[in-house]
């Protein structure tokens, strides 16, 4: 498609690089938002072992354990979980403390386009909000800026192109400053649907602040991504912004990953496009060996004991595991033993025990009416023990002044 | 949505995992693929997992594999698309192949490198200068013949393997022939996966053979392939061996299968320290030392005699003396054999760089499945604790645990009962324990073999063994490796070494060797139920489920074992929860 003149001229003036020179194969287009890694990180957000803060986003102590569990990157987990949670894909419980599917989940798991690109376009939109000072004063909200819009036009005007990451903002801002007329006519021509054009509210945002935020957010929501050429680094939009924007049609969706398998060495292999009812528990109970197309877990007592105090969600697990066919022994027996925690347990509580050089000192100390006092039966064999509501120390002293050599074993 | 190629059996994940599912109809086709280009890690039932390393593309490359064909056999197995970051790593492995070749001219051991800019690039590591003798061009350097392989051994560190085509020291010659009749006169050919094995290992002579690994199954073999490779070579041979009974099993092969005669086969161990064109050695006598400060006089073995070939048997165990000795003999002929390369202490890449690559690896079940060896059923048989060990066990410190547990004496009585249930088969009574076998062997009235038994009473016990006039006998950890009792088809497990993945897998291998008839061994091994033993053996099965075998499991039948336990045990210490209670 040809560009307006302006737009076109403003184009060639910048750095740029064509994207076949940065990239030696042409992939195909990834199909928005379904990558395994993407869908991972919704799990374990699902799986309870991940708090929810104040602000919504997850508590790092727990994704910095998990990842280290996962051999995963906790960087890549916190952007991934601020896009999931910002898209309205998870969302924090009632309580606050864990998470939840919430609106769009459906939409994430079952690759629907139209719901994704709904709330994708929401997302960057708040994200921009998220990244934002609130003390810049700025003419609209984030949410009615139609930031999206001016990145659907760049992205238009710089197809199969990459500028330099350290001009990129600039080069928005001066993007954002062509005359309205040639960009309303670059939407037109591209069929942008959505499409809303408000040039003058886009420079008032784009301040050096503004610019950072709009950055942040575009890497937040994979519409950008930067690499590394002849020692520079240059940044493009991606295929998903793309997408996202209606400027390509979608690729076809792949095809489904839905391998199922536990083996006899306790391993779990479960295909990255299984539903996350089947995902979730096993994220939950299970070790995360390997995060890949096809996900890798372990069955680990520790881990089992940790976090299965109850028999239901054994039973639940077992369920799930149980789908993809006849449970090998080892699984099934380690399923089936009961978990440590939770059992009945009492207690006695006491102020000290007594023990001796020999059976007759301890009998002594058992008949001798001066001590025998302090003492309570059902000591285990070979020791006594002092009341609860004595004073150790009046035992030991009136044992020393009978003759006994006492040694106190810890304070 | 484009439709998965469901029925082929590869996953290509992008950490260069690949996933094979078993039951594809091409997965024959597959696996004879990956086996070119790709490390087996793991085989359970289902699904067997490879992974593609720079060392396993370099092992391809040096087998004449060329990338096209590597990834034409990825895309084409596949049941998803191949990633293209894993494609493009697989090209980028393949070519630091060949860009270093150490040579022999006139001037001494060359190290050539492909160009001048990865040159500089090497020589700025501190550890490959180091061993570099003289630059003696913008891409040539000199090596000391002692420094060879060490300098192997850092440059795949930094990344970049060594085509060593240096060759080796023929060594003395020495005439040697397979027998196409044993001297016990039962007909006598190498099995088609020995032949390979050997055939591989020699490569038609030239530098590109010579050294590496042929890890096969207990009872599939080994001692054969290691003979094959002799009669190739045809030269003077040390064969090092776990242990004198070891060694005795390597001469008496030797007179066996080949036209050897005694006089050429020395015995060099504790007991005798003859030097002979074929010498088998123990690891135990060559690292021996008067204190922890003196040296291994007996090293000096490897210097003794021109040898042209050097087997290292059980090479999991070679100690850490030999693996200093063998990176100075790199221009000897080396063989290393073994059934597992799982080493306990992860010195796996060591064997790699100082042995050499692995050669051959059978899976055991397909071993199993031709007939090769014995089709073999694991048990595990959990027994309950008594009520009063329970709580010793409860209260005793974690270092104590486990032997409490692995001392169970509930076990007597399962011995008792799997011996009843395999009235006639040979057995052995293997634990870890020494008391614990003695009490068990005086209530059944087994002999006892320790390591404190006499060399000429295991020699006896053996083979009144073999021979069946003893069905039973308890034996401790010397038995696990290189003893060889081809009629036992039972082993019992009463303790372990912890989680030694190595022991449980040379345990079973006692039982592997094939038997007449049905051909069929069994494996118990016994476990305190709910103690720490029993996530040891999990540990301790885990090589073996990833070699397709799976254990049957065994709940203790509870009411039954709780009245043993009741009956059997001295009233308890403690009080117990319903005394307490009441």
């Amino acid at each position: 498609m040809t560009l307006p003149d302006s737009i076109r001229n403003f184009v060639e003036r910048q750095a740029r690089v064509p994207l076949e020179s940065l990239f030696a194969d042409s992939e195909t287009p990834f199909y928005p938002y379904c990558e395994y890694w993407r869908r991972a990180v919704a799990a374990m957000l699902l799986s309870g072992r991940i708090a929810a803060k104040d602000d919504s986003f997850p508590n790092m102590t727990d994704v910095k354990r998990i990842c280290k569990e996962a051999n995963f990157d906790q960087y890549l987990f916190e952007a991934t979980s601020r896009f999931l949670v910002t898209a309205k894909i998870i969302q924090p419980n009632k309580q606050g403390s864990r998470y939840e599917p919430a609106k769009f989940s459906d939409a994430f798991w079952n690759h629907q386009l139209q719901p994704l690109r709904e709330t994708a376009r929401q997302a960057f939109l708040e994200l921009v909000r998220q990244f934002t000072s609130f003390r810049v004063w700025r003419p609209t909200f984030a949410t009615s800026s139609m930031l999206d819009g001016l990145v659907a036009l760049f992205a238009a005007a710089f197809q199969d192109l990459a500028i330099r990451t350290d001009h990129a903002g600039k080069v928005f801002l001066e993007f954002s400053k062509l005359p309205t007329s040639d960009l309303i006519g670059l939407g037109k021509q591209w069929g942008l649907r959505e499409f809303q054009c408000d040039a003058e509210g886009w420079h008032s945002w784009l301040d050096e602040p503004g610019q950072q935020a709009l950055l942040s957010a575009l890497y937040h929501s994979s519409w950008a991504y930067t690499t590394d050429h002849q020692k520079l680094s240059w940044m493009y939009l991606s295929d998903t912004a793309r997408i996202i924007l209606g400027l390509v049609a979608p690729p076809e969706l792949p095809a489904p990953v839905v391998d199922f398998k536990v083996l006899p060495n306790l391993c779990v292999l479960a295909g990255a496009d299984l539903p996350p009812e089947k995902l979730v528990p096993l994220f939950r109970h299970c070790k995360i060996n390997r995060i890949d197309r096809v996900f890798e877990f372990q069955l680990d007592k520790r881990q089992l004991t940790e976090t299965t105090s109850q028999e239901p969600l054994v039973r639940k697990l077992r369920e799930v595991l149980e789908e993809s066919g006849p449970l090998p022994a080892t699984a099934d027996s380690m399923l089936r033993h009961r978990p440590l925690g939770g059992g009945e347990i009492r207690i006695r509580g006491c102020s000290a025990i007594v023990q001796s050089e020999s059976p007759e000192v301890l009998d002594a100390i058992r008949q001798h009416s001066r001590l025998k006092g302090y003492l309570e039966a059902g000591a285990p064999k070979d020791y006594l023990l002092i009341k609860q509501q004595s004073n150790p120390s009046n035992f030991v002293q009136r044992c020393e002044e009978l003759g006994f050599r006492v040694t106190i074993l810890q304070s | 949505m484009p439709t998965a190629r469901y029925e082929n059996p590869l996953i290509v994940q992008s950490d260069h995992t690949v996933l094979v599912e078993v039951d594809s109809p091409c997965y024959v086709e597959a696996r004879d693929a990956l086996a070119r280009f790709a490390e087996l890690v793991k085989s359970p039932e289902h699904v067997h997992t490879y992974r593609i390393t720079p060392l396993s593309v370099w092992n391809a490359r040096a087998a004449g594999v060329t990338v096209e064909w590597i990834r034409e056999k990825l895309r084409g197995l596949s049941k998803y698309d191949v990633p293209r970051h894993v494609e493009i790593e697989i090209a980028e492995f393949a070519a630091r192949f060949g860009k270093l070749k150490l040579t022999r001219d006139h001037r001494g051991l060359v190290l050539s490198i492909s160009n001048a800019a990865l040159a500089e690039e090497l020589i700025r590591h501190q550890t490959v200068t180091s061993l570099l003798a003289e630059r003696i061009g913008s891409r040539e350097f000199l090596v000391e013949p002692a420094e060879r392989g060490r300098l192997k051994q850092s440059l795949i560190k930094v990344g970049y393997p060594v085509e060593d085509l240096a060759g080796y020291r023929e060594g003395e010659q020495l005439e040697l022939n397979l027998r196409k009749e044993t001297r016990g006169g039962l007909s006598f050919q190498l099995r088609h996966y020995q032949r390979e094995a050997a055939e591989t290992f020699y490569a038609a002579g030239t530098a590109r053979g010579g050294s590496g690994v042929v890890v096969l199954p207990c009872g599939a073999g080994k001692t054969i392939v290691g003979l094959a490779c002799m009669a190739r070579l045809q030269t003077s041979t040390l064969v090092l061996t776990t242990s004198v009974t070891a060694t005795r099993q390597w001469i008496a092969e030797l007179l066996d299968k080949t036209t050897l005669t005694g006089e050429a086969i020395g015995e060099y161990s504790g007991h005798t320290k003859d030097i002979r064109p074929v010498t088998i050695a123990t690891y135990n006598i060559l690292t021996w030392r008067a204190d922890k400060t003196g040296r291994f006089a007996h090293l000096e073995l490897f210097d003794q005699r021109d040898w042209g070939l050097i087997i290292y048997d059980e090479v999991h165990l070679l100690p850490a003396p030999v693996f200093q000795v063998t990176a100075g003999l790199q221009a000897r002929r080396r063989l290393g054999l073994t059934a597992t390369l799982v080493r306990e202490d992860g010195r796996e890449d060591d064997v790699f760089a100082l042995i050499g690559p692995k050669k051959v690896d059978m899976p055991w079940k397909e071993l199993e499945r031709e007939g090769w060896i014995a089709s073999a059923r694991c048990h595990e048989e959990r027994v309950a604790m008594p009520e009063p060990l329970r709580m010793d066990y409860a209260v005793a410190l974690p270092r104590d645990r486990f032997r409490i547990a692995a001392e169970n004496p509930l076990k007597k009585e399962m011995v008792r009962q799997i011996l009843a249930y395999h009235p006639h088969a040979q057995t052995l009574i293997i634990g870890m324990y020494v008391e614990q076998l003695r009490e068990l062997a005086e209530e059944l009235g087994v002999p006892l073999l320790t390591g404190s038994t006499r060399q000429s009473r295991r020699d006896e016990l053996f083979t009144q063994f073999k021979s069946g006039a003893i069905r039973l006998l308890a034996v401790s950890k010397v038995a696990n490796f290189a003893v060889d009792l081809p009629d036992a088809s039972v082993a019992i497990q009463v303790s372990g070494t912890f989680g030694s993945r190595q022991e449980e897998a040379q345990r079973l291998g006692r039982i592997l060797r094939p038997k007449p008839g049905e051909n069929q061994a069994h494996f118990y091994t016994l476990v305190s139920q709910d103690t720490v033993e029993q996530d040891f053996a999990l540990k301790r099965q885990l090589f073996l489920c990833e070699q397709g075998y799976e254990y049957e499991i065994h709940d203790i039948k509870q009411k039954h074992q709780k009245q043993l336990a009741d009956e059997s045990c001295p009233k308890l210490p403690f009080p117990t929860w319903r005394g307490s209670n009441e």
